[in-house]
């Protein structure tokens, strides 16, 4: 660890004078009035850094809730028939897919449309 | 004759000066672990704790470097922040005190930087720029030294003013800027020599 003074040898009287000086209006540190505005501004500071990550989190978790909501209520299938076809002809591939399927539950409440 | 007088120091009581500071760093850096530690977790009381303990220290570093004390409240402000978000990724490699050293440093020079762009954003008109406890032949000797040293090249300026007006050791220097110990010290060497010549 150095000397905290070990500067003072290259100074001369005039500069290390000058330094004293110096060093005494740093001596104070932060008076307590200071202290108390910083402490209060950084926690405000940091109230309004987090208060978009609340509204992040809440926006998630609202997606979240809706797509488990439709996942849950999406209509009930049931495949009847299912078809597939390929055919090679000259390099080229023709596919040809047919899936048939009916609704489980239908709704009572819909009328036909006359 | 500097050996000498810490002989003397070192004979005139039971226990050696230099033990006890030794004792007191170490006490002091690990009730800052513990503090880290205890704030990463979420104690609001912790953090307070480490602001308390730190604030004066990084005030100094945000004066000396950004100038004029709203932008040193600001940078304090920065400062702290930024050690309270970084708490969690905080690796206890080096100390606490080191760590917020390099912060603070790093948020003056920022404030600094943006002060210079907006001159008025940060002084108000009934805020006196100096603190206003100093007497004020210290407060300009404090800012002639500012001056001086801000007309040193490269990072000479900068190194100076954590020697002299911060009070850092070579070694803390060297840790904090990522250099060399020998070279913060021949760095100091010459400063002083060119700010002798200024004067």
């Amino acid at each position: 660890m150095s000397d905290p003074d070990d500067w003072s040898a290259d100074a001369g009287d005039e500069l290390e004078a000058l330094v004293r000086r110096a060093q005494r209006a740093q001596a104070a540190g932060m008076s307590e009035a200071d202290s108390q505005r910083v402490w209060e501004r950084l926690q405000q500071q940091r109230r309004h850094k987090r208060a978009p990550r609340v509204w992040l989190a809440a926006a998630v978790a609202a997606a979240l809730l809706v797509a488990a909501a439709l996942t849950l209520h999406r209509p009930q299938v049931e495949i009847v028939k299912e078809v597939r076809f390929e055919s090679v002809h000259e390099g080229k591939v023709v596919r040809f897919e047919l899936t048939v399927y009916r609704e489980k539950e239908k709704p009572h409440g819909e009328k036909p449309i006359r | 004759l500097r050996l000498g007088r810490r002989l003397r120091l070192r004979n005139k009581g039971h226990e050696s000066p230099v033990t006890r500071s030794h004792v007191t760093f170490v006490a002091a850096a690990e009730a800052d672990r513990q503090l880290a530690t205890d704030a990463a977790g979420g104690d609001e009381a912790a953090f307070a704790a480490i602001f308390e303990r730190h604030r004066d220290e990084v005030y100094r570093i945000a004066r000396a470097v950004a100038g004029d004390r709203e932008t040193a409240l600001d940078a304090v402000q920065e400062t702290f922040l930024k050690v309270h978000e970084g708490l969690g990724r905080f690796r206890a490699e080096s100390s606490l005190r080191t760590w917020i050293v390099r912060i603070a440093v790093r948020a003056a020079i920022d404030q600094r930087r943006r002060s210079r762009r907006h001159p008025n954003a940060t002084a108000t008109a009934q805020e006196p720029s100096h603190d206003p406890r100093a007497g004020l032949d210290d407060e300009l000797a404090f800012e002639r030294v500012r001056e001086l040293s801000g007309l040193l090249p490269g990072q000479q300026g900068l190194i100076l003013r954590l020697r002299l007006l911060v009070g850092l050791t070579n070694s803390e220097i060297a840790e904090t800027l990522k250099l060399q110990e020998p070279n913060v010290r021949m760095q100091v060497s010459k400063a002083v020599k060119r700010l002798r010549e200024m004067l």
